[in-house]
């Protein structure tokens, strides 16, 4: 599946449109991370654990979302968006989302 | 009567200073190897363009080998003197310059590891770059700054380089 966040897959004709699909994930992050974090917080610099975070949860949230575009027959997602929201403090909230298509191979 | 006062009450000021100490000298040093290790690495990826538009120039369309979303994050804490200086700033109010070094480079870091995961894969160019703000660490009891940065476009390549 080829997932692009251009409006179309260069060099690929877009034959069908199967609408929206979108995958969200929220992952909360335990206490050996938060300790890390409050050292870093005095010293600067990147916080590791919180990067892997985001990368699972992003990581997530694309799956989630090539499965349901899978399940309506797409072999291509396009002008995918990420978007990030706030239900719980702590925690990475991640929504990816996108148009379901079909697309000449 | 007074001297255990004292004590604790000086115990109570030398942690927050010593705490502001280290964030000044090691905030300092993380902050200067993160500049240049940006610029260095900048310096590399200089081959790949970056591009916020969205549609490749009339006759690119046809030389598409392949194309796929890639996406990079950083998470940049601040360090404590940083934090220090933007509290005592805010009541003052006005131009928060510690945050916006912080946020920037978070920004570029992020940037460069989609192009270097796209350079890495042999893409010849980025399209469509976005950058979005993350909120993993933020609204601690303590409020931790810091910049949580996700950066994705489609790397792209074509079967000949386009002209430079």
């Amino acid at each position: 599946m080829i997932v692009t966040n251009l409006e179309t897959v260069p060099g690929h004709r877009i034959v069908q449109h199967f609408g929206l699909v979108q995958g969200n994930t929220i992952r909360a992050k335990h206490v050996g991370r938060d300790i890390m974090a409050g050292l870093k917080n005095i010293v600067g610099g990147e916080i590791k654990s919180y990067t892997s975070l985001l990368t699972q949860a992003r990581h997530e949230a694309l799956e989630r979302m090539m499965a349901q575009a899978q399940e309506l027959g797409a072999n291509a997602v396009v002008n995918v968006r990420f978007s990030t929201s706030s239900v719980m403090q702590g925690a990475a909230e991640l929504l990816a989302y996108g148009t379901a298509v079909l697309i000449e191979e | 009567m007074q001297f255990p006062d004292m004590a604790s009450l000086v115990g109570q000021i030398a942690g927050p200073i010593i705490l502001i100490g280290v964030g000044v000298f090691a905030g300092r040093v993380n902050e200067r190897r993160h500049w240049r290790s940006l610029a260095r690495r900048e310096h590399v990826l200089r081959e790949v363009p970056v591009l916020n538009i969205k549609r490749l120039p009339d006759g690119l369309e046809e030389q598409v080998e392949w194309s796929h979303l890639l996406v990079g994050e950083v998470v940049i804490a601040s360090d404590y003197f940083k934090s220090f200086v933007a509290s005592l700033k805010s009541l003052i109010g006005g131009r928060i310059r510690v945050f916006e070094t912080l946020i920037h480079r978070g920004r570029r870091e992020a940037t460069l590891r989609v192009v270097e995961q796209a350079r890495s894969e042999g893409a010849n160019l980025v399209m469509n770059l976005r950058l979005e703000t993350a909120t993993v660490g933020r609204g601690q009891k303590q409020g931790m700054p810091m910049a949580e940065i996700l950066a994705y476009g489609t790397a792209v390549k074509l079967r000949q380089a386009p002209l430079q």
